[in-house]
């Protein structure tokens, strides 16, 4: 499928993945009628047709927010209600609340506003992807169509995707690092299987095969599963390149796949990013891993990253400061309304991303830690100071959160909670956040620590997260 | 706890459920939506845990089910009456 100068093949990967694809010119028509400031909301499954969207969409120059068509009919009515999009694509029966002002079309799936807002959307916008999936923000993220277009270059660079790869979708489309497999494949007009097969069944690994799959991403929970499913002895034949972002993966797993990857003559990749950067920032050769293990790579062609300490001082090597990345694929800004999508570039192609880390001497970057009181677990950004909030809504007690880089977890302290409580808690919590209860751990301590200025001793807790 | 239980136990603390509000008997891979792929990964560590066995690749992947469970199991000689 041609998108201007992209082209996508997309292969069904099984029958159903295919389901609903038809209807391309009625969809053009469509989109031609709608007023020409128009903003859609797609929400995305694991389906063909979800891609095929929103590059229709991309091509059309018409801004497409990304939305998980499981979200909750609450959810969902809060953002339509804070952002009013004139079209609203994947809509089924089960979202659809009766206050919602929207009319069906002759396409499936699509609704049209009946009251279009008209609010002016600047011009450059192209995509709006959400940043923390579970803890309920309105915020999105505002991307250029020039970071977008920049970005999968970048990607498609770093990872040497050629025409004949062949990748296959494992992350939510919704997700940035998701959409980046299908644009980054798109500007070398490579192809993408489509399924929504799990890894942990026996169709992802067989579709891998028949399909010649070349191209494999995910991020660490993906490859703790990857390595539980003995990825080292499948036979995978046509697989030349893994790569890995969303996260810190331990050095003992990166040298596994590393390995497992030399073995089939191929390579992976460790990388990093933010929503924010569209998302790619960083990327480590393969050949680079025995000796610069542990790094998250050198930053993406056409962009540069710096150390910086508190004052917003330049550091130089080998001294820990918060990460700052400079380049084309930086945001526009956030939003939190429609009204906020009249807004230009805010950021001038700067992005302090809220990450702590050094630079060595060859300038790879390395990662140390979280300088916002944000963590990432499973793959999700989760707002610690959010999850304190909602201990506390489930039961009354102060309670302190820290997030553990190694163990990609969350640890909660509290003076006050009964030991039998435990247990529920944490399930409770888990369900909130949408992670594995695992990934909580709820601990009853004598006091919670504070500093002499009064704040909660964050640091003393992290040290206690760490024992285990 | 009679071994089944064991079993349920193990299942309900994976798929963070209460054991109490689950319909055993139909019980399958994505059948709730507790139970996907990163659910079912922390559920066979549970069951491994539970009964002190290290499961084969192919019944982590083909454990789609607690019905499936109960026979999977009995190729470690763990049978439930």
């Amino acid at each position: 499928m041609e998108f201007g100068d992209w082209s996508l093949d997309l292969i069904p990967g099984d029958t159903s993945s295919l389901k609903g694809i038809d209807s391309t010119h009625a969809f053009k028509i469509l989109l031609s009628d709608l007023p020409s400031s128009k903003l859609v909301f797609l929400l995305c499954d694991s389906s063909a047709l979800t891609i095929l969207r929103f590059f229709q969409l991309f091509e059309a120059r018409v801004p497409v927010a990304l939305i998980d068509a499981n979200i909750t009919p609450e959810r969902l009515g809060a953002l339509v209600h804070s952002y009013q999009p004139d079209l609203i694509i994947g809509l089924s029966e089960r979202l659809l609340p009766p206050e919602l002002n929207y009319l069906p079309t002759p396409i499936n799936g699509v609704w049209n506003v009946s009251k279009p807002n008209g609010g002016e959307i600047h011009p450059d916008l192209a995509v709006l992807l959400s940043t923390s999936g579970s803890t309920g923000s309105q915020k999105f993220v505002r991307l250029s169509r020039s970071n977008i277009l920049r970005n999968a270059e970048q990607i498609a660079q770093s990872l040497n995707i050629a025409a004949g790869n062949r990748a296959i979708t494992t992350l939510p489309f919704h997700y940035s690092f998701g959409m980046s497999v299908a644009t980054s494949h798109a500007a070398r007009g490579a192809a993408l299987v489509v399924t929504d097969k799990s890894i942990i069944t026996p169709d992802f690994w067989e579709i891998m095969n028949s399909q010649n799959v070349t191209f494999l991403v995910g991020v660490p929970q993906t490859f703790t599963m990857f390595k539980r499913l003995d990825f080292e002895s499948k036979d995978l034949t046509s697989l030349e390149v893994l790569a890995q972002a969303g996260g810190k993966l331990s050095d003992a797993l990166i040298t596994y796949f590393h390995d497992s990857m030399i073995k089939r003559g191929g390579n992976f990749h460790v990388m990093y990013g933010q929503t924010e950067a569209s998302p790619r920032i960083s990327c480590l050769p393969s050949a680079d891993i025995p000796s610069k293990l542990g790094s998250v790579g050198l930053p993406v062609a056409g962009g540069s990253l710096q150390v910086l300490d508190a004052e917003g001082t330049e550091l130089g090597p080998r001294s820990v400061g918060e990460i700052q990345y400079e380049g084309p694929n930086v945001m526009m800004g956030y939003t939190e309304s429609r009204v906020d999508l009249h807004q230009g570039d805010l950021h001038n192609s700067v992005l302090k991303t809220g990450d702590l880390g050094y630079l060595d001497e060859d300038g790879y970057l390395f990662l140390v830690g979280r300088s916002k009181r944000i963590a990432k677990i499973a793959g999700s950004r989760v707002s610690l100071d959010e999850i304190e909030s909602l201990l506390q809504s489930i039961v009354d007690g102060p309670f302190a959160a820290v997030s553990s880089l190694e163990f990609d977890d969350i640890t909660a302290f509290s003076s006050e909670v009964a030991t039998e409580e435990v247990a529920s808690i944490r399930q409770k919590l888990a369900r909130m956040l949408g992670v594995p209860p695992k990934l909580i751990n709820l601990r009853k301590v004598e006091a919670i620590p504070y500093l002499s200025n009064g704040k909660i001793d964050y640091s003393l807790l992290e040290d206690w997260a760490r024992e285990r | 706890m009679a071994k089944i239980d064991e079993l349920k136990s193990a299942f309900a603390l994976g798929l963070g459920v209460d054991a109490e509000n689950i319909e055993w008997s139909t019980l399958e891979y994505r059948g709730i939506p507790e139970w996907d792929s990163v659910a079912h990964m922390t559920m066979v560590a549970e069951i491994e845990d539970a009964f002190d066995i290290m499961l084969d690749v192919d019944d982590v992947i083909g454990m789609s089910s607690f019905e499936v469970a109960i026979q999977i199991m009995a190729k470690y000689d763990i049978e439930f009456e």
